[in-house]
């Protein structure tokens, strides 16, 4: 059968008339949830508003301008008439949208004043935390003056050190707290002998044998440490954190402390190593490739050194799973069998046994960028 | 039936059950729009996802001139056009590059066999070409309305037209 070219559309046109192929669920729940207010003011969209809005400004202006400099109305009114046709050939219909962006415009300023409000509420919770940090260090420092005029009365040699240690410790942290531990120990031995400390009964014994440390550990490269104390006690670690446990992912070789606390302000402080074991390494997943075939990062290559029982599934956004491996050296080339897919981001899982034996599960997501 | 008016009234007040409505009442049919744009599934997805966001956030701008369908069908052009544009390095530099731009197996419910088949010869072409036979073809835009929305000539776009013609013809001939 012959087709004449001209025809070709028609048929194209006709059969796609009433062509509704039914989307998929998931896109009416993104679109309710993105177009709620919020992400109104976000969208990129109404930037092309602004724009759209200053250049129609610019144009009105010129036109002014044009209008005032020219005396003869006939060629203004032709220049109008010009000017009215091309706006109305425009397929942006900037007609209608120059009157709405000012509402727009609006819009954006609002947010941008909102955005600075919650910028300076940002600010003061950082100052505020800063100055509570603060008092925390002052605390410290007026109860180890405290434990050292108690100790004072008991030891006069040791006082002396310790109270130009105290002046100095004032900058240095970390002294104070070497400081506490010294002091802390051999009080209720003073204690026991002179009895004649009743003045301060809160002040009792920092009972350090009850405090549980996670004990030191090796892991494989890129692999992370989980770091705890017993529960019941205030928290200081060296990262900032202040719970009882924290998740630390070192790269070399670690030292992590932590200083507890305990209700009556007595504190002690712990070392941890963390050894990185470098014949091994957790699986490492980029988070990012480019498979368009120019030689760079076109696959996804995962590693993973010291593992065994390795398996790989990278699911698409629709829930299909685009590929599946049980070979760490056997990298997705970014293809569903070899169909080319979408940029776009993929989630993947990892099952696998680390090089202590335990059986691992990693997910997250990988961007295919083209 | 809920009338137009009533429709986007509601809508515009942010009443997601008339939201749905309105969502039901065209999204296969803005779906039938964009997934002759792009020969994935889920890019089409994204286009109309991104499309209807547009509507439902642009909804106070519509003043009621013109159909209601059209001004969201045009939505759906312009945002499809912007996501193609977005994720082409080089638009026109398609001959090579795009000779190994085949759709193998995407599996789509369409009504009938032959649309299924036409559907896929659309998203055979080019991308340049596809995208200039869609506007002009299907969607109804002029030349010079083509020329502004692609930042291309005029003459370009005629070219890319009489291409994809003569690129469907040979498909539509190899089928028959």
């Amino acid at each position: 059968m012959k087709y004449k070219e001209e025809n070709i559309g028609e048929i194209f046109k006709e059969a796609f008339d009433d062509y509704s192929p039914k989307p998929d669920s998931k896109v009416w729940d993104n679109v309710l949830k993105e177009s709620k207010p919020k992400s109104l003011l976000n969208n990129s969209f109404f930037k092309g508003f602004a724009a759209a809005f200053i250049s129609g400004v610019i144009i009105l202006a010129a036109i002014v301008l044009f209008n005032n400099n020219d005396k003869k109305h006939k060629e203004a009114d032709s220049i109008k008439k010009q000017t009215e046709t091309t706006v109305l050939d425009s397929p942006h219909k900037e007609k209608s949208t120059t009157k709405v962006s000012e509402k727009e415009k609006e819009i954006v300023k609002n947010n941008a004043n909102k955005e600075l409000i919650e910028n300076t509420k940002e600010k003061k919770i950082n100052k505020e935390s800063q100055i509570n940090s603060n008092k925390e260090e002052l605390k410290v420092v007026n109860e180890v003056a405290e434990n050292n005029s108690f100790a004072k009365t008991n030891d006069s040699k040791t006082n002396e050190t310790v109270n130009t240690n105290v002046s100095k410790s004032e900058v240095d942290k970390n002294l104070i707290t070497k400081i506490e531990n010294k002091n802390i120990e051999p009080e209720p031995q003073h204690i026991d002998v002179n009895h004649t400390e009743t003045k301060e009964p809160q002040k009792s014994s920092f009972d350090s044998s009850n405090i549980e440390f996670s004990k030191d550990q090796t892991i494989c490269f890129g692999e992370d440490a989980e770091l705890s104390v017993s529960e019941g006690y205030k928290y200081k670690w060296n990262t900032g954190a202040i719970s009882n446990k924290i998740i630390v992912s070192p790269v070399s070789n670690s030292i992590y402390s932590v200083t507890v606390t305990d209700d009556n302000g007595n504190s002690i402080k712990h070392d941890f190593n963390v050894y990185i074991d470098k014949s091994c390494t957790a699986v490492l997943v980029p988070n990012a490739f480019s498979p368009d075939n120019d030689g760079i990062n076109d696959k996804l290559e995962v590693y993973g050194k010291g593992i065994t029982n390795y398996s790989i599934k990278i699911v698409s956004r629709n829930g299909k799973t685009v590929f599946a491996s049980n070979d760490i050296n056997y990298f997705w080339d970014g293809t569903d069998n070899g169909r080319e897919l979408s940029a776009g981001v993929y989630v993947y899982q990892i099952v696998y046994t680390d090089a202590k034996g335990n059986k691992q599960i990693k997910q997250g997501t990988v961007s295919i960028i083209k | 039936m809920v009338s137009e008016d009533k429709l986007i009234e509601k809508c515009l007040k942010g009443d997601e059950r008339y939201m749905k409505l309105l969502y039901d009442k065209y999204s296969a049919k803005m779906f039938g729009v964009c997934i002759r744009f792009f020969n994935s599934r889920e890019q089409a997805q994204d286009a109309l996802q991104e499309g209807f966001i547009k509507v439902f956030t642009k909804l106070k701008t519509f003043k009621g001139k013109g159909s209601f369908e059209g001004w969201i069908r045009r939505i759906m052009v312009t945002t499809s056009l912007n996501i193609i544009r977005k994720n082409s390095k080089h638009f026109y530099n398609y001959d090579v590059d795009e000779l190994s731009d085949r759709i193998s197996d995407i599996s789509f419910n369409y009504d009938h066999l032959q649309l299924e088949e036409l559907l896929k010869m659309i998203h055979n072409l080019p991308k340049g070409y596809r995208t200039v036979f869609n506007l002009y073809e299907i969607e109804g835009y002029s030349h010079k309305e083509i020329a502004d929305l692609l930042d291309v000539s005029e003459n370009t776009s005629k070219s890319q037209l009489l291409k994809a013609r003569r690129h469907l013809r040979k498909q539509l001939e190899r089928q028959n």
